[in-house]
């Protein structure tokens, strides 16, 4: 009512119109928060400029031009001892999109494994299945990184004593070496390229999902996933040749090296949130009301296709949502490797903060890292479940 | 309502504060409790035990230095910190002193805006290696994997160094000398890299001592200080001069046992001038006339103070070497009391 | 929750029997059950040889225990009250775990909404302030210890409690901005909530234990289990706040127009009509939360607090006891887990209780 009788004046008299507006209770809450929050967040700034000041503490991220006089153990990108802060902090972010993307296709494989070993018609199995999630999860995470970390380089033998159960193959508390393939130089592009192939070959089974199409999609999914590298690979002429690791000196050279920090990282976010997926998994599956599986078995559908087409479209929807949260989680929980020295963004921003004593930039970089993933998580899944729920409504 | 008053309170008390800005040493005779930032899980350095009790080189030069501002060692309150808190802690206020065997650096003096006092540890970086390795000289570490305590100078040192001379090593960083050592034993690392003092601590520890050599090559020069904010002249002043007085104490052979002995009876004019029986030198800096007879009976002269927590009275029995007095061989030389 | 695996058909009763035939009915069950108890038969006899057959129980050093015997239990033994209680003064401990036991019984109080009266309202009041002379002291004879100095299962104790206490309060406040009209209280809530699920804990702890004294005045700063209290209810609460949202739009409309219509208020509407139901629809997810927090308290150790966990690991720095890092996560790990399978038993028990009173369910 207010509303109206202000509006209808408003034009000629905008005073009477604001007080008209202030005058409602509120309105006038409203106003005084935003007014607290601004005032707050200057305070804060005045408080903390002064306080560097004081302590002749430069702030700014200007830093992140200057040399970083760091080491960092493994590294995706080119990565030394005097480039800067810049680049070191590339290193830790794409370490920790390392240590995520693996630890949620391994989480996953594990949890659906634990979902169905709970939904078998054994019960023993399903009992332990049972004990493991109640374990696995109840645990502090920090808590078993530092087991396993403690474990992997207390108990594996030295490397002179490495444990090789297959020629190339060395295990010892310096990780584990692999034998891998050597493109020459052309690793680097090959492999962006089975990248856009793996965002290609997705593209395509969102798309089958969504539309339901029919036919079979398989060959056109492994094309897509594999095409661009191997196109990749005949157009750049690099030759392939197996590099195997081999003990000189201290250590093994050649291969595929996973340190031990990595190791642990990846086994204990992989045990600790395979628990958190079977849950979900679990509930999908269960979720999925009888009446529909007696329905596709009534028309006829066999036990596989049943599975595949009824049940497995429908449980996904189901799925999706909550696990996504769970690989989100995961993501942010890898920043706990700071304990375990693997160089993930955490690691790295806490040695620049011992080197420029820059700490809330360091920090704020930390945050808006994680910020962005998990934003754009949201972003990329409110997309897709408004694409999936279209086909269905 | 209660933002804004938040909000208005905490711009006066910004404005307030930096308007009467006054030298720390006031502060904390105001305060009546000097707050000192340490490590609480080296034995020898800086330990918190089980039950509830401080010790070592660290934690004594904190109570050397409530003893000399306040009059009493247990006016003093210690916080453990972790190796990336140690400087935020000083910066905000929280603690007035740190010792926490930093080191020294020209960077961490000029640039980052810190005061060190003394130094009173004078050591170097250097690496420990199993003795069947072959390793005789850091140059023979090419390729090899090094543990290295993250977010201390010492990590900066050891790229340095490897960078300038051409070599490659792959760092192990560890969140504490808890986590690094065993590591190194268990053969995670080809080499450990610290000030020797402490890799000797860990290796008399480790009950295969003599599995371990440490080299003779030092990479850095260790010059370990305690460290206040810029901008208190006079709090710089007396923890100077308080740890030129240890080693004066030392030099003069006035030890805890004597000490209050000393002050009553010596007629030696430098003693009395010293020990503050005759003269106003510790008014004169803000603090109590007998004030080093306070200190010394606190922790000792500067040889008891390193005996009992590093040196031979202890479980470490590290070297004094350039830890001694100039006549015994060492660095250490004071100043005159005149 | 269905079980899938055993189906008893009426009428057949309990006991062994009648579980053999069912899992006879399946093949593959069948099969799966042998290869699963094979598989227990193996492992398990190792497993028992080290942790009790083999273990060594008493003894004064690592001496006692054999580098090839089993567990080495006489570590625990010795270390029992270190990782327990850290490095509160020893001779004080009984303070502690009388503290910790009256905090306790009040949380366990609190979570059943059946005690929801002004009587437990003061005895949190009187709770926590006999709790606080308890654990500081420094009156009636009791002697002062410093909160840097708590530790051990009564700092994970009181860093969740106080974690999820006052992240509640600050929860309810924001989740009803979450639902409100007014869109300048909604978008701030939304901020908030964003923000911090966003980012990790530690980044959080970083902020409150590192640079949050940068960020007020010089000699304001509060202590630093303070500032990680802080810290922890920051995270807290915006979880809270978006599983409370989630209570809030389950009451059904009817609710809000009938108090509207008895003519109460928003705020009297809210406390009195909307937010219990609530509350007791998002109490399981609730539960869970206080287990999260229970887990992510842990993180404390990354800023130099003693908890469980940092005490589990400093009992591992004693250079007479080497190497018995098995056994101190076990102890520590089984600590855990029966506190938050505890947590979860006594939310389920409420919420039973709850559906019989209310007599819907």
């Amino acid at each position: 009512m207010a509303d109206l009788a202000a509006n209808a004046q408003g034009g000629a008299r905008p005073f009477a119109r604001l007080t008209a507006a202030l005058s409602r209770p509120t309105t006038l809450a409203q106003v005084l928060f935003v007014l607290g929050v601004a005032a707050l967040l200057v305070a804060l700034t005045l408080v903390a400029q002064s306080n560097l000041e004081r302590l002749s503490v430069k702030s700014g991220y200007g830093f992140l031009w200057e040399k970083a006089p760091f080491e960092l153990g493994e590294s995706l990108i080119a990565y030394k001892a005097g480039d800067t802060y810049m680049r070191a902090f590339a290193v830790g972010i794409l370490n920790t999109l390392k240590v995520a993307a693996l630890g949620i296709i391994l989480s996953t494989a594990l949890g659906l494994v634990i979902a169905l070993g709970q939904l078998s018609p054994s019960s023993v199995v399903a009992r332990v299945c049972r004990l493991y999630i109640e374990t696995a999860r109840n645990v502090p995470l920090l808590m078993q990184l530092i087991f396993w970390y403690a474990f992997l380089t207390a108990s594996l033998p030295r490397v002179k004593q490495a444990l090789s159960p297959v020629e190339g193959v060395y295990l010892s508390n310096r990780g584990l070496f692999l034998p891998a393939l050597d493109f020459g130089g052309a690793g680097g592009q090959i492999g962006l390229a089975l990248l856009a192939g793996l965002v290609m070959a997705v593209a395509l089974m969102v798309w089958k999902l969504r539309t339901q199409a029919r036919g079979n999609i398989a060959w056109a999914f492994w094309g897509l996933l594999l095409l661009p590298a191997i196109a990749t690979f005949l157009l750049s002429g690099a030759t392939v040749s197996l590099d195997l690791p081999e003990l000189k000196g201290f250590n093994f050279r050649g291969g595929l090296a996973v340190s031990p920090e990595f190791l642990a990282l990846l086994l204990g976010l992989t045990f600790y949130t395979a628990a958190f997926n079977a849950e979900v998994i679990r509930g999908g599956i269960l979720g999925v009301p009888k009446g529909q599986t007696e329905a596709a078995t009534a028309l006829g559908l066999k036990r596989g296709q049943v599975m595949r087409l009824v049940v497995i479209p429908q449980a996904l929807r189901i799925i999706i949502p909550p696990i996504s949260n769970n690989f989100l989680n995961l993501t942010k929980e890898s920043s706990l490797a700071v304990a375990i020295g693997y160089p993930e963004l955490v690691r790295v921003a806490n040695v620049t903060l011992a080197e420029t004593s820059q700490s809330i930039e360091c920090i704020s970089i930390i945050m808006l890292v994680f910020l962005t993933i998990s934003l754009s998580t949201s972003l990329f899944l409110n997309w897709f479940n408004a694409r999936a729920a279209l086909v269905t409504r | 309502m209660s933002l804004r008053t938040i909000a208005a309170a905490a711009i006066l008390a910004v404005t307030g504060a930096t308007a009467a800005h006054a030298d720390l040493l006031d502060d904390i005779k105001a305060r009546g409790e000097l707050s000192c930032g340490t490590l609480n899980y080296l034995p020898g350095v800086g330990f918190l035990d089980d039950k509830g009790e401080w010790s070592g080189y660290d934690v004594d030069f904190c109570k050397a230095a409530a003893a000399a501002i306040l009059g009493d060692p247990s006016k003093l309150k210690l916080v453990a910190l972790t190796g990336p808190q140690k400087f935020p802690a000083l910066d905000s206020g929280e603690i007035d002193i740190l010792s926490r065997s930093v080191t020294q650096t020209i960077s961490r003096e000029t640039t980052l805006g810190y005061d060190f006092i003394g130094p009173n540890l004078m050591t170097g970086q250097g690496f420990m290696v199993r003795k069947d390795s072959g390793v005789t000289s850091v140059d023979d570490l090419d390729g090899a994997t090094i543990c290295v305590l993250g977010g201390s100078a010492q990590e900066r040192y050891l790229a340095e160094y490897f960078a300038y001379k051409g070599m490659t090593f792959t760092p192990v960083a560890a969140e504490g000398g808890d986590q690094m050592y065993p590591m190194y034993f268990d053969g995670r690392c080809d080499a450990v890299t610290q000030e020797p003092p402490y890799m000797a601590i860990r290796r008399l520890r480790s009950g295969q001592a003599d599995e371990h050599v440490i080299l003779s090559d030092i990479i850095s020069k260790s010059y370990e200080a305690p460290v206040i904010r810029e901008g208190s002249p006079r709090l710089r002043e007396v923890l100077q001069w308080m740890h030129w007085g240890m080693i004066t104490a030392e030099e003069m052979g006035i030890t805890q046992a004597n000490v209050e002995e000393m002050a009553a009876t010596s007629q030696d004019p430098n003693v009395r001038n010293f020990l503050g029986t005759d003269g106003n030198v510790g008014q004169d800096m803000g603090v109590s006339n007998d004030w080093m007879v306070n200190v010394i009976k606190a922790v000792g002269n500067f040889g008891e103070f390193f005996d009992r927590n590093l040196g031979k009275n202890s479980a470490l029995g590290v070297e004094r070497g350039m830890n001694a007095l100039h006549r015994d061989g060492g660095v250490l030389f004071a100043p005159g009391w005149q | 929750m269905t079980d899938h695996s055993v189906t008893l058909p009426p009428g057949e009763g309990r006991g062994i029997k009648p579980w053999i035939r069912a899992q006879m009915r399946s093949p593959l069950g069948l099969v799966l059950n042998i290869a699963m108890l094979a598989l227990i038969v193996t492992a398990l006899p190792p497993l028992l040889d080290w942790a009790v057959i083999r273990a060594t129980w008493t003894g004064s050093d690592m001496n006692a225990c054999p580098p090839e015997g089993g567990a080495c239990w006489a570590f625990i033994g010795a270390k029992m009250r270190l990782i327990l209680f850290g490095t509160y003064p020893y001779d004080e401990h009984w303070r502690a775990v009388i503290a910790t036991l009256i905090v306790v019984a009040l949380v366990l109080a609190s979570l059943n909404p059946l005690y929801w009266t002004r009587r437990l309202a003061m005895g949190w009041v009187i709770g926590l302030a006999v709790y606080s002379v308890l654990m500081w002291g420094g009156v009636f004879g009791l002697r002062f210890v410093d909160s840097s100095a708590w530790g051990g299962l009564p700092l994970t104790v009181i860093l969740t409690v106080f974690g999820v206490f006052f992240g509640a309060l600050v929860a309810v406040p924001v989740a009803l901005a979450r639902v409100s009209r007014l869109p300048v209280f909604r978008i701030a809530a939304v901020i908030y909530v964003e923000l911090i699920r966003g980012v990790p804990l530690i980044s959080i702890l970083f902020m409150a234990s590192v640079a949050m004294p940068l960020l007020l005045p010089e000699g304001f700063s509060p202590s630093g289990l303070v500032r990680v209290i802080i810290g922890i209810v920051i995270f807290t609460a915006a979880y809270m706040a978006e599983v409370l949202r989630g209570g809030l739009q389950a009451v059904p409309k009817g609710q809000h127009e009938a108090a509207s219509s008895l003519g109460l208020g928003y705020w009297k509407t809210q406390f009195k009509v909307v937010l219990p139901q609530a509350v007791e629809l998002v109490l399981p997810a609730f539960v869970s939360l206080i287990i999260i927090t229970l887990k992510g308290t842990s993180l404390v150790v990354i800023v130099a607090m003693m908890d469980l966990l940092g005490a589990a690991k400093a009992s591992l720095a004693d250079p007479n006891w080497v190497g018995f890092y098995v056994e101190a996560f076990a102890f520590a790990g089984a600590i855990y887990v029966a506190m938050c399978a505890s947590i979860s038993w006594y939310g389920r028990r409420v919420e039973t209780k709850l559906r019989s009173t209310r007599g819907n369910g």
